[in-house]
């Protein structure tokens, strides 16, 4: 059996459990979601989403008519999702106020960051929504072994993996009683990744190692840079990618001398329309890689191998299968197959 | 041949003085050797050689450049820091006659980050001044509001008036770190809290050599200044009237000593965000070490701030393995307690 | 005619402290003043010292305005002791007459031999010899005064401003002072408190009210009956059968 006809058995055995799986909800319907037990009496009508994740799952399972309102935007809704997004009020492009979501008697609020409805919620915490019967769901990508009270972005126990999106896909699916459709994106979901990692094998990688950086505070500052339990981890891991931080934190800072001095094969810099500091913009990461007297020095300066990705994708959303396409192109593209 | 007292004096002056010198000296080469990774001292010497000597070792230029561009600037500029705060607080003490004036208490560094904020952040001036400039406005201003409150409170300049300045100075430092905080969260898009720490902890991992051709005439400029004063500052000992009947011109020395501390200190806060407690404890300490006139105190001053403020960034590079403390978090656990018995001391004085 | 004042007035949050006062001091006499609490003494002598600005009228050092003139230059000519200048930095006897040479130095013309000698007749002067390592905190209010007048002596000033000088001093230090600052070839002007002291000044003005009421020589000046409408209190002089000088008795006015 190749490889590849082996990843095809694995996507068409995934594709099985999706059809099998695909009966009606039957309600009321309890389900246990970041440490809170839910309980639906029906789908519900409508929901409001906090975080552009939530808003882009829910547009990919079809269910762009439900939502009333969204918040917390990053960057510009997926291009396909555009017309499906312009009908839809945006309550806030930051945090919205706890009113705000409220008034559009929501019958769920769908949350991509548990930060926003945590105990310590800027939004409200999820035990406010609930005292005025709003459940509130959160994506568990947010939550799945990962201790959100310590670190700047909370603290995975594990390495992430992109089962907990796919049980964040299924849970919504089978909440808004539409299985047979979350199956089914979960199937491609898994399907495209399947084939990246595939592609990746085929290189026969030896000895690739990687960082990603996010952004930094100053230009010259130490950078944020992906840890060793996160999205861009479990990239990593599946292409067969060494990472070269080894902090548990989502986004530990770490400095350019650790950095340079172990000398990655690659650099992935992310993409954003975020400005907060000078190093959001990709360009300016890249003048900096390209000038810093000692950064400059890198092997995946010098040979070119710098990756350019969507910020987004290097949370943990469905865009990180994009992210993993990106990479896996990237390596055959540098040309680091043995 | 028996030495003169003056001479002996001049001699003793000389030893203290080359002390001191090899202190720093032995700072800087330990910032040097001492960083995230380990490189061997070696390496170290080889890199010095090569770029200060022209020798020629064949060196990973990543080494190279992690020693010559990274460590070497950090530790001038921690030097640089150390000696402009502690200057800034030892000019702030005497010439408000207050153990506790401090660039940092008295909301001086809350402002400087504030307008550097303001100027990189939310865009104000679109580019036309350096961050460097928007902190000094932002020092001067905070500065301004926090004596014209202490001295509607009462305070201002007097001996009894101690109490109000450093309350005046605490509710000003409040003020400016939420008007940089909300500056911060104004203009930031939907994305977690990164890097707001920085203004308020205080950073030296982005030190490199154009920053050094900035902070180390500063540092200069305030020493000078507050040894061209050194008499004046002395002079302050029994408070600002006395000041002016032993021929100083009052007004105009608290113009331009406190227009340097804004300067320096706001430079020194656009470079590596703002660190407490230096200008705070260090002074006290170089009065404990060589007594309270200001030709002595001064060069004193600026060189333990210089030693302290090195050793704060090799500690802050070290105390947990593989990971990097904020300084200020190291001036601020030296400091506190510093604090603490300055207090007490202040309490005992009759 | 080394010191003067014309229509000098100062007040604070326009109640007035000091009004129209007219004054000459001739040079190398001693001058005191004297008025109840409040009647503006302070004042007027920080007023003649140049460390406050009139709000009417001017002073004259010399025939040359004060207010025109550099502090360093009116710090080479006038000295002035305050009342309770106090420190809180651990700073020694000789450091704090030291400060009395600031306005002759320069950062080009730094401290040379001849200050030490300056400080020393200084320190002799005012009977503090042996104290100069002694800490501030240390001293008395007594030994404070006293080195505060030696850093005025180090100033080496040709007009001497003390504001009660005698406060905080035992009998002994209170005359050797007075009798220090008689025999100074300096002009001073001696705010004080106690008459009888006032009696062996040259000449003596009475402040009331912040206005100058008197001014001559002391027995002029002094009468029972001035005494009597500005202090408030009934004076009978007595006679001192040592030498034969007259000095103040005081009994509640009633």
């Amino acid at each position: 059996m190749t490889v590849s006809s082996l990843a095809l058995a694995a996507a068409s055995f995934a594709f099985l459990t999706a059809v099998a799986a695909a009966e009606p909800t039957k309600y009321p319907l309890t389900l246990e979601n970041c440490g809170e037990t839910l309980t639906f009496q029906k789908a519900p009508a409508s929901t409001v989403t906090v975080g552009q994740a939530a808003t882009e799952v829910l547009y990919s399972l079809g269910l762009g008519d439900k939502v009333t309102g969204t918040s917390v935007w990053f960057k510009e809704v997926l291009p396909e999702f555009r017309e499906v997004n312009d009908q839809v009020e945006r309550l806030a492009d930051n945090d919205p106020s706890f009113e705000s979501v409220v008034a559009k008697r929501p019958e769920l609020v769908t949350v991509q960051f548990i930060w926003h409805v945590g105990p310590d919620g800027i939004v409200a915490t999820r035990t406010q929504f609930h005292d005025v019967d709003i459940p509130t769901y959160v994506l568990p990508a947010d939550c799945v072994a990962k201790d959100n009270t310590v670190g700047v972005d909370g603290t995975r126990s594990e390495l992430f993996s992109t089962t907990t999106i796919h049980q964040g896909i299924r849970e919504l699916a089978q909440i808004f009683d539409i299985q047979g459709k979350g199956a089914e994106l979960v199937a491609s979901l898994a399907e495209r990744e399947n084939a990246a990692v595939e592609r990746a094998k085929a290189l026969d990688l030896k000895g690739v190692s990687a960082v990603f950086w996010f952004s930094s505070a100053e230009m010259d500052i130490d950078p944020y840079v992906a840890g060793r339990k996160g999205a861009p981890a479990y990239m990593m891991d599946k292409l067969g990618i060494k990472n070269i931080i080894e902090s548990d934190e989502e986004w530990p800072v770490v400095g350019w001398e650790t950095i340079a001095k172990a000398n990655p094969k690659l650099i992935v810099i992310a993409k954003m329309d975020r400005r907060r500091f000078p190093a959001d913009d990709y360009e300016r990461k890249l003048e900096f890689l390209k000038s810093d007297p000692v950064a400059s020095q890198m092997d995946a300066v010098k040979n070119d191998r710098i990756v350019v990705m969507d910020a987004h994708a290097m949370d943990a959303t469905i865009r990180t299968i994009a992210g993993i396409e990106v990479l896996s192109k990237s390596l055959k593209d540098f040309g680091l197959a043995q | 041949m028996s030495l003169t007292a003056s001479q002996e004096i001049y001699v003793s002056r000389l030893g203290r003085g080359t002390l001191g010198f090899a202190a720093l000296v032995v700072a800087v080469l330990a910032g040097i050797c001492i960083g995230e990774t380990p490189i061997p001292v070696s390496i170290v010497l080889q890199t010095l050689a090569n770029r200060i000597f022209g020798s020629a070792y064949v060196l990973d230029p990543i080494d190279m450049g992690v020693i010559w561009n990274y460590r070497l600037p950090r530790a001038i500029i921690a030097a640089c820091c150390g000696s402009g705060l502690a200057i800034s607080g030892m000019v702030l003490q005497s010439l408000l006659r207050n153990a506790l004036a401090d660039p940092y208490l008295l909301g001086i560094s809350a402002g400087a980050s504030t307008g550097a904020v303001a100027v990189t952040v939310a865009g104000m001036g679109a580019g036309a001044i350096s961050m460097s400039l928007g902190a000094f406005v932002g020092a001067v201003v905070a500065f301004a509001l926090v004596a014209i409150m202490a001295r509607a409170a009462g305070g201002g300049v007097t001996l009894h008036g101690t109490g109000q300045i450093v309350l005046a100075g605490i509710a000003g430092s409040q003020l400016f770190n939420a008007l940089t905080s909300f500056i911060i969260t104004k203009s930031a898009n939907a994305e977690q809290a990164r890097g707001i720490m920085f203004w308020l902890l205080g950073n030296l991992s982005g030190a490199r050599w154009p920053d050094v051709w900035l902070a180390v005439p500063i540092a200069l400029v305030g020493l000078a200044a507050c040894i061209w004063y050194a008499r004046a500052l002395d002079a302050f000992a029994f408070g600002a009237e006395s000041a002016s009947s032993l021929g100083i011109p009052v007004r105009r020395v608290q113009v331009v000593l406190i227009g340097f501390t804004a300067l320096v200190t706001a430079v020194m806060v656009s470079i590596v965000g703002s660190i407490g407690f230096v200008g705070l404890v260090i002074p006290h300490a170089a009065r404990f070490l060589v007594g309270v006139r200001h030709g002595r105190l001064g060069p004193a001053t600026a060189l333990i701030g210089a030693v302290f403020l090195i050793t704060a960034d090799v500690l802050s590079r070290t105390i947990i393995p593989g990971q990097v403390l904020p300084i200020g978090v190291i001036t601020a656990l030296v400091g506190a307690p510093a604090f603490a018995v300055i207090l007490i001391r202040g309490r005992r004085a009759p | 005619m080394i010191l003067e004042a014309h229509g000098l007035g100062w007040s604070v949050r326009g109640k007035p402290i000091v009004t129209g006062v007219d004054l000459v001091v001739n040079e190398g006499e001693t001058l005191g003043l004297v008025g109840p609490n409040g009647s503006g003494k302070s004042t007027m002598m920080k007023l003649l010292a140049g460390i406050r600005q009139p709000t009417s009228g001017d002073v004259r050092v010399k025939g040359e305005a004060l207010r025109a003139m550099p502090r360093r230059a009116v710090a080479q000519l006038i000295a002035f002791l305050e009342q309770q200048a106090e420190t809180t930095e651990a700073i020694t006897v000789k450091d704090a007459v030291d400060l009395g040479r600031t306005p002759w130095l320069t950062p080009l013309q730094p401290w040379s031999p001849k200050d030490d000698l300056i400080v020393a007749q200084a320190l002799a002067d005012t009977d503090m010899e042996g104290f100069e390592r002694r800490s501030w905190a240390t001293l008395s209010g007594g030994e404070r005064q006293r080195v505060h007048l030696a850093r005025a002596l180090a100033q080496q000033p040709q007009i001497l401003l003390l504001d009660e000088p005698t406060n905080h001093l035992d009998v002994q230090h209170q005359l050797s002072i007075l009798d220090l600052v008689a025999k100074l070839p300096v002009t001073s002007v001696v705010a004080l408190h106690d008459l009888n002291q006032a009696v062996s000044c040259d000449r003596v003005g009475v402040l009331s009210g912040g206005r100058l009421v008197a001014l001559g020589p002391p027995h002029e000046v002094l009468t029972v009956e001035r005494i009597g409408a500005v202090f408030g209190v009934r004076a009978s002089i007595l006679t001192d059968p040592a030498d034969g000088t007259h000095m103040f008795r005081f009994h509640p006015a009633s």
